[in-house]
């Protein structure tokens, strides 16, 4: 693997880590989400810093250049990170889901109660001026 | 059938401002002595304004959440208010209301947990495309390799559900085009499932939810959840599974 690469891997290792830092300073990335990042850039790193070990893992998988291996690595990084985000959506999915439902049934609850609340307000009026009435009629 | 069986009818209501007095005034003439809810699942023609003025009970969600969502969240009321049976209709006037009462008298006498309003019993009224009834039929089938119960109209939407299986729905439901994988749910639960013949007429306002592009998606995503009903790992739904004996305390209470 020639040096180009390794220092395009270096670059690219050094702006994952910035942008997650950056992210995270403005708390826009939880920490929970930032884990798969930082071990990305810990894997670019790896990669850049020991090609030989690139080197021996192509070998073995039987490919014949190591900069094809970095693309499959990074190419199966991803797609597991998608499928995770997939996952993480449809979670957001259904909570959201619980709490429209929730929140349309606590609407209706407490509109009933302010019904019941202003019925009975009116009824004590009612009593309140009957009572009035009486001791004039008196 | 017994004079005092609480039962809630349930109106999922999407745009449908311009029918839903229609449909609520002929479920209230053909099938007195039921309550009735509709579900506006944020529609934004002012449905929600109509049924304040109608005084309509009903439930609002911020959001559209769709068929499934919206028929959940009548569910949800259902177990929480104690009804004995819930009555899923559509709230653009294919079902007739009618046929309520007589289903709940045909479910009590034979024991079945959830009724569904078939239209391919008898070939009578509104049958929908030669297409569509392919796509029926072949999920029909696959409900049957699944359970092994053979349901016809397996995406009718007009539906009856007891006590045990509000409680179900309530906990667990699927959320777009949830008819068909209702089923075998139902059946692994231990429920009885049966179809009754009905007549369903044209939509008279609005229309499907399924136009020609989405029904791809529809036969692959039912397919796939009929497939799949047997291999998700579902939460024991406390309010369901472990209290299949609390139902009659909660009935009497």
């Amino acid at each position: 693997m020639n040096i180009h690469l390794r220092l395009l891997l270096l670059a690219g290792a050094a702006i994952f880590f910035g942008y997650t830092l950056y992210y995270i300073r403005k708390k826009q990335l939880d920490l929970y989400h930032s884990i798969r990042w930082f071990v990305l850039s810990a894997l670019i790193l790896a990669m850049a810093l020991f090609p030989e070990l690139l080197t021996v893992l192509a070998h073995v998988a039987g490919i014949e250049i190591p900069s094809n291996l970095v693309f499959l690595i990074m190419i199966v990084y991803l797609m597991l990170t998608c499928l995770s985000l997939s996952a993480s959506v449809s979670r957001q999915h259904a909570r959201i889901r619980t709490l429209v439902q929730e929140a349309a049934l606590m609407e209706k609850r407490i509109c009933e109660l302010e019904r019941r609340i202003k019925a009975s307000e009116e009824n004590d009026d009612d009593i309140v001026a009957r009572e009035a009435y009486k001791d004039k009629s008196r | 059938m017994k004079e005092m069986t609480k039962i809630l009818v349930i109106v999922p209501a999407y745009n449908e401002a311009a029918g839903i007095a229609e449909t609520i005034g002929e479920i209230r003439e053909k099938a007195p002595g039921t309550d009735i809810l509709v579900v506006n699942d944020g529609s934004g023609d002012g449905t929600g304004r109509v049924l304040e003025r109608l005084g309509q009970m009903h439930l609002d969600h911020c959001l559209n959440l769709g068929i499934g969502g919206a028929v959940q969240s009548g569910y949800k009321y259902a177990e929480r208010a104690g009804y004995e049976y819930a009555v899923q209709i559509d709230g653009d006037g294919q079902h007739d209301p009618a046929y309520i009462m007589e289903m709940i008298a045909w479910m009590q006498d034979n024991g079945i947990d959830m009724g569904i309003g078939s239209r391919f019993l008898e070939y009578q009224g509104f049958q929908s495309s030669l297409m569509r009834r392919a796509g029926i039929r072949f999920l029909s089938g696959l409900v049957y390799l699944s359970c092994g119960v053979h349901i016809h109209d397996v995406t009718s939407g007009f539906r009856i559900v007891n006590r045990r299986f509000i409680r179900l729905f309530a906990a667990d439901y699927s959320d777009d085009f949830p008819e068909t994988d209702s089923i075998p749910r139902v059946v692994r639960c231990g429920g009885k499932v049966a179809e009754y013949p009905v007549v369903m007429r044209e939509r008279m306002t609005g229309k499907s939810s399924i136009d020609l592009g989405k029904s791809m998606y529809y036969m692959v995503k039912v397919s796939l959840a009929v497939l799949m009903n047997s291999f998700i790992l579902r939460k024991p739904a406390d309010s369901f599974y472990g209290q299949a004996d609390g139902d009659k305390d909660d009935i009497e209470a």
